[in-house]
């Protein structure tokens, strides 16, 4: 969770800010790109199961859709903050340009708990938000899609509200559905896969023989699975994974020197993604706290959980074995910490460039639905590959020529698109 | 014959063809390296005096050859060679040498069992000649790189052994107006193969109960792994030729191995503008391949090895296909398949001369046993026909082509929607006839070359047979002698060759594939000078194979006196079941029959594949017309019956006979519409004398 005092949408001005300066972008420019341009806040009042209502506040933020309709996320979170969705909608635009596919950035939401909620009431929260936000989403506008406690389900209560609202079928409205009604094969594995494929590439460029590599991972959620699921594929060990223990009320690491097994951890994890401590000791994992993913000895760390989980205090503790770090989560190193990580030698590959899978899938989606023709996974897969490939190589043959390192190079990337969109269509 | 000694060997062959001197350094040097390793590896005799110190893998496959078997086999029990490997870090040369030495109790078959497994380390992809294959970098002279980490497969490492020989020796002035080149090759390695089965479940599927088409099915249904999509899709993305999809797997094409047109192979055509459909194609293609691992062909060929399906990984070859476009068509100018040994040796050509048969257009129509053009590559100028009337006779007048328009790729008819036979009246439109053909005048009963208007077309290759407008003759040979000498086997040569629009370019010759002929065993002498020819069943003047076969009481035989080759087809049925029967039984049997067995086309003879006949040990051809084609050397069918080490006979009126009388008494198991299947009381042995070509059947003494 976000520390105290922390203020994701500062950071994000800030790391733009920097960024502008080295693209010496003009005035207008930058200020059309640091604010979100569009921003709405409603209400949705809930009939409860028990009968009383419930006013829910609710919210979509578009940062810019210069490239094309806006996409980003539906969160429901009890401690949700506008500076929080303002940041992540910026770092969506940011992601989409980078990954160079048409579309904008935008991230909304609804402060609750669902936890808290039966499903009915969950499906009428999720209605009521599609009633409110109906006229400014769409196929071609704004594309919402699964985030923090949202599933598959909720979007496709969303997508049946907004065609019943309008009467037409609309597939293309949102993503993250389900194979059988709409979303594309290989999504689950999207962000994960996406992640190594970029991986990949970074160790050929640094000469290192994946085969002879180790990592460890922070989180084990579908992101960290499906990521070290095909790193092993290719020949890495993974020593590592973490998790939340519900029980308990704090994180945990599971280390194996010769190497973690996925499919075994899953079959002794819970749904809430908890594994189970006695079974894994019996398996020969070592159980230490959650933190010390960051100081085993590997050559690569893999932050795959949450956003803060290597800050300026502990950058210093990562093991002077590790060469590279490659961001799943959002946020998980602070400008702080990267600043000691670059000290330190230890090249980062940025969590808008690295998860960037997840965005370029959704996209596949989005176009397979808008043709109502949908693709073999293999064709989801290979081209996901592609993409990210391509993304890696352009950031990293520009970080080379700049002199900068990858997050700036990235940033300058994404940047540079959105204001060369911005200029085309005659904004600025 | 030590490595120096095959060097040498080597260099002067070049040298005596070519008439280039070569100045070589360490070919074949694969050890170089390991004389910086400090472990050596002491031998000593009986009395522990020191007989040979090795430092390196050079010095120990020279060693192999000289040691006395005791030694070898007092080395092989105490695990000396399998430590010394590791501890020069050959693992993977240690962990087979562990086999062996466990295996084997005879100080002979140890040191030709290991010296086989050195040989095929040798003859084992070398590095240089297959990288890893690379999306951002274009690369152009890499004609052969891999995706994935495994094993390369039979098909694959020949590719790479050419490269490499080919790296080695051949220079761009060898043979002027001629480049010797391989297609370009993409090799998808066994653990691909792996990953996929695990990925989509279908490691526990049982393909015994399953029909080819519900095994195709499930495997189509499967999604490539995640690890290749890329590479594959970006491969695909920059390749607009057609391609070839083709098994290349563990046990196929290996020394000792053959497994010849065992599995699928797919022809892609490869012209959609549309990546994703091109990209589509070619994973199904794939997919199949990986499926006909476990056809039922396969497995019943597997099972006549004594090889377990488990046994087998595949890899799968992509190749791009040899050949120009020529309106919605697509084939090489000329398709070939070479042999460094030739048992039909015909005139003044020696069965070691070898022997080359050459079509026009695409390669099925040798490989089926159609019409082509055969020469001898060491006297490509002897002729081997009769008159030209004989000739013209039997020379191709229709040829095979990839159909560019092709709209579907249908895995199990992929050469009926793929390919199409052509006449060479359109092969003369496309302006390809030049160098291949001539003009026949009836009225000259003559031969004449070039091309005219009134007059026959006849194939005949001679602007390159005999003006030599390439030296294809002198190319062939080279590669020919050079595979064998480096094998250690007789060789065979699948090659494509393509002259190119621009007249100044050279042509290429490109290598297919390459594979071993398994020959006659040269030190076994067979003599049936003393076999009284009047009380055998069988004797024979034109034969195949080398020794004597005994423990045969099963034959099965076509009933010949009331049999039409219309029926041809339905006799491969009746004969299939007989055949399983006795495979069962773990009986072998002898095979008499009318015609070219395994000719793709039933008027010619019984249309049977490997797999219908594979408990055979000996064929026995009758004549049934008088057509003098060389019996049955389509060359997958062929190859598999020389690998299979079956003895092959052919009977004619003038030159041999088979006793009906004798047969026709036996005691009949059973017998069909065609078929018979009878049994003798005693036993039958077959002599086979493979240096004169002469067989007896006879029962036993």
């Amino acid at each position: 969770m976000a520390e105290k005092g922390f203020n994701a949408f500062k950071m994000a001005q800030e790391q733009f800010d920097k960024v502008a300066d080295q693209l010496d972008l003009e005035e207008p420019v930058r200020k059309l790109l640091r604010e979100p341009m569009r921003e709405y806040h409603f209400l949705i009042p809930i009939r409860m199961d028990d009968g009383r209502y419930r006013v829910f506040k609710g919210f979509r933020i578009q940062h810019n859709d210069a490239r094309g309709p806006c996409k980003g996320g539906i969160r429901f979170h009890p401690q949700e903050t506008a500076d929080t969705v303002r940041a992540l909608s910026m770092w969506m635009t940011w992601k989409c340009a980078v990954a160079d596919i048409p579309l904008g950035g935008s991230k909304g939401g609804v402060i609750c708990d669902p936890h808290d909620l039966s499903e009915r009431e969950q499906e009428a929260l999720c209605r009521g938000w599609v009633r409110q936000i109906a006229r400014d989403i769409g196929p071609v506008r704004d594309v919402p899609a699964p985030d923090v406690m949202t599933n598959s389900q909720h979007m496709l209560w969303m997508m049946d509200e907004y065609q019943a609202i309008y009467g037409e079928q609309f597939p293309g409205v949102i993503t993250g559905k389900p194979v059988e009604l709409g979303g594309s094969l290989g999504r689950t594995e999207a962000t994960g896969y996406g992640l190594v494929f970029m991986l990949r590439e970074l160790l050929k460029e640094m000469e290192i023989d994946i085969t002879n590599t180790t990592a460890s991972i922070e989180g084990f959620g579908n992101v960290a699975r499906y990521a070290a699921e095909l790193f092993i594929e290719y020949g890495g060990t993974v020593v590592s994974v973490s998790c939340w223990d519900q029980k308990d009320g704090c994180a945990y690491s599971y280390y194996r020197e010769k190497g973690i097994n996925v499919n075994e951890l899953m079959k002794i994890t819970d749904r809430f993604g908890t594994i189970d401590k006695k079974k894994a000791e019996q398996l020969d994992y070592t159980c230490r706290p959650g933190k010390d993913w960051l100081t085993h000895k590997a050559d690569i760390l893999m932050p795959n959980a949450l956003e803060n989980s290597i800050t300026g205090e502990n950058a210093d503790d990562v093991n002077s074995s590790v060469k590279l770090i490659i961001c799943g989560a959002n946020g998980p190193i602070t400008p702080k910490a990267d600043e000691i990580l670059e000290k330190k030698g230890i090249v980062v590959i940025p969590d808008f460039l690295a998860n960037a899978g997840g965005v370029v899938c959704s996209y596949f989606e989005q176009v397979q639905s808008n043709q109502n023709y949908y693709w073999s996974k293999e064709e989801v897969l290979g081209k996901l590959d592609n993409k990210m490939t391509d993304a890696f190589h352009k950031v990293w043959e520009l970080s080379k020529r700049k002199k900068v390192n990858i997050r700036d190079a990235a940033y300058m990337i994404a940047i540079s698109r959105v204001a060369d969109a911005c200029k085309l269509r005659g904004w600025i | 014959m030590n490595i120096n000694d095959k060097e040498k060997k080597i260099i002067s062959t070049i040298e005596e063809i070519t008439g280039i001197k070569i100045d070589h350094q360490d070919s074949f040097n694969i050890t170089n390296k390991d004389e910086n390793k400090k472990s050596i590896l002491i031998i000593l005799d009986e009395k522990y005096k020191e007989i040979a110190i090795v430092k390196n893998l050079k010095d120990f496959e020279n060693i192999l050859f000289s040691l006395d078997n005791k030694i070898i086999l007092d080395y092989s029990k105490k695990c000396k060679f399998s430590k010394w490997l590791k501890e020069i870090e050959k693992t993977d040369l240690a962990d087979k040498f562990v086999l062996i030495e466990q295996e084997f109790d005879d100080g002979e078959q140890i040191r030709k069992k290991m010296i086989d497994t050195m040989e095929e380390h040798r003859y084992v992809l070398n590095h240089n000649a297959v990288t890893s294959f690379q999306r951002t970098r274009r690369r152009n002279h890499i004609q052969l790189s891999h995706i994935g980490s495994g094993y390369f497969g039979g098909k694959a490492r020949g590719i790479a052994f050419l490269v490499d020989i080919l790296s080695k020796y051949a220079t761009e002035d060898m043979f002027p107006g001629l480049r010797i080149t391989i297609p370009r090759s993409i090799v998808l390695s066994t653990d691909v193969f792996d990953s996929f089965i695990k990925h989509n479940d279908l490691s526990n599927l049982d393909f015994t109960h399953l029909s080819d088409e519900r095994i195709a099915s499930k495997f189509m249904d499967g999604s490539m792994p995640a690890t290749v999509v890329g590479d594959l899709r970006s491969f695909i993305k920059n390749t607009r030729k057609p391609l070839i999809v083709r098994s290349s797997s563990l046990l196929e094409d290996s020394l000792l191995q053959p497994f010849a047109g065992i599995y699928a192979s797919m022809l892609l055509s490869n012209e959609s503008w549309e990546t994703e459909l091109r990209f589509k194609e070619v994973c199904n293609s794939i997919k199949y391949v990986f499926a006909s691992t476990y056809f039922e062909k396969a497995r019943t060929y597997i099972k006549s090895k004594q090889k377990n399906i488990d046994d087998e990984k595949m890899a799968v070859l992509l190749q791009e296909v040899v050949g120009n476009k020529h309106d919605a068509y697509f084939y090489p100018t000329i398709s070939g398949v070479a042999k460094s040994y030739n048992y039909y040796p015909s005139g003044p050509c020696k069965p070691e001369d070898g022997i080359a048969y050459l079509a026009l257009g695409l390669g099925k129509a040798i490989v089926d046993g159609g019409s082509s053009y055969c020469f001898c590559p060491k006297r490509p100028k002897a002729p081997l026909f009769g008159t030209p009337k004989d000739f013209m006779k039997y020379s191709q007048n229709i040829f095979y082509a990839l159909k560019l328009a092709s709209m579907y790729t249908i895995a199990n008819k992929n050469e009926d929607t793929t390919l199409e036979k052509l006449d060479i009246d359109i092969a003369k439109k496309h302006g390809v006839l030049d160098n291949v053909a001539s003009t026949y005048f009836y009225r000259d009963d003559r031969i004449y070359p070039g091309l005219y208007d009134d007059g026959d077309l006849v194939v005949d290759f001679s602007p390159i047979i005999i003006d030599e407008v390439i030296p294809l003759a002198k190319a062939l040979q080279l590669l020919l002698r050079v595979g064998e000498l480096t094998l250690g086997y007789p060789v065979e040569i699948e090659f494509a060759i393509k002259f190119s629009k621009d007249k100044s370019e050279p042509a290429e010759l490109v290598i297919l594939q390459i594979r071993s002929m398994i020959p006659p065993d040269k030190y076994k002498d067979v003599n049936i000078v003393n076999v009284d020819i009047s009380k055998v069943i069988c004797y024979s003047e034109n034969a195949l194979g080398n020794g004597i076969i005994t423990g045969i009481k099963d034959i099965v035989y076509i009933k010949s006196e009331l049999f039409h080759m219309s029926n041809s087809t339905r006799a491969v049925n009746q004969i299939r079941k007989i055949n399983t029967k006795l495979m069962d039984a773990g009986k072998t049997y002898i095979l008499i029959g009318p015609g070219r067995w395994g000719s793709a086309d039933s008027w010619l003879g019984i249309p049977v594949i490997w797999s219908d006949i594979a408990g055979v040990k000996v064929i026995v051809e009758t004549p049934y017309s008088e057509r003098p084609i060389d019996p049955s050397q389509g060359s997958h069918f062929f190859h598999d019956m020389i690998s299979s080490q079956v003895g092959y006979i052919v009977t004619k009126k003038d030159r041999g006979n088979i006793d009906w009388k004798w047969l026709d008494n036996l005691k009949v198991i059973e017998e069909t519409k065609d078929v018979k299947h009878v049994i003798i009381s005693s036993e039958i042995e077959i002599h086979i004398d493979g240096k004169h070509g002469k067989a007896v059947i006879k029962e036993k003494d």
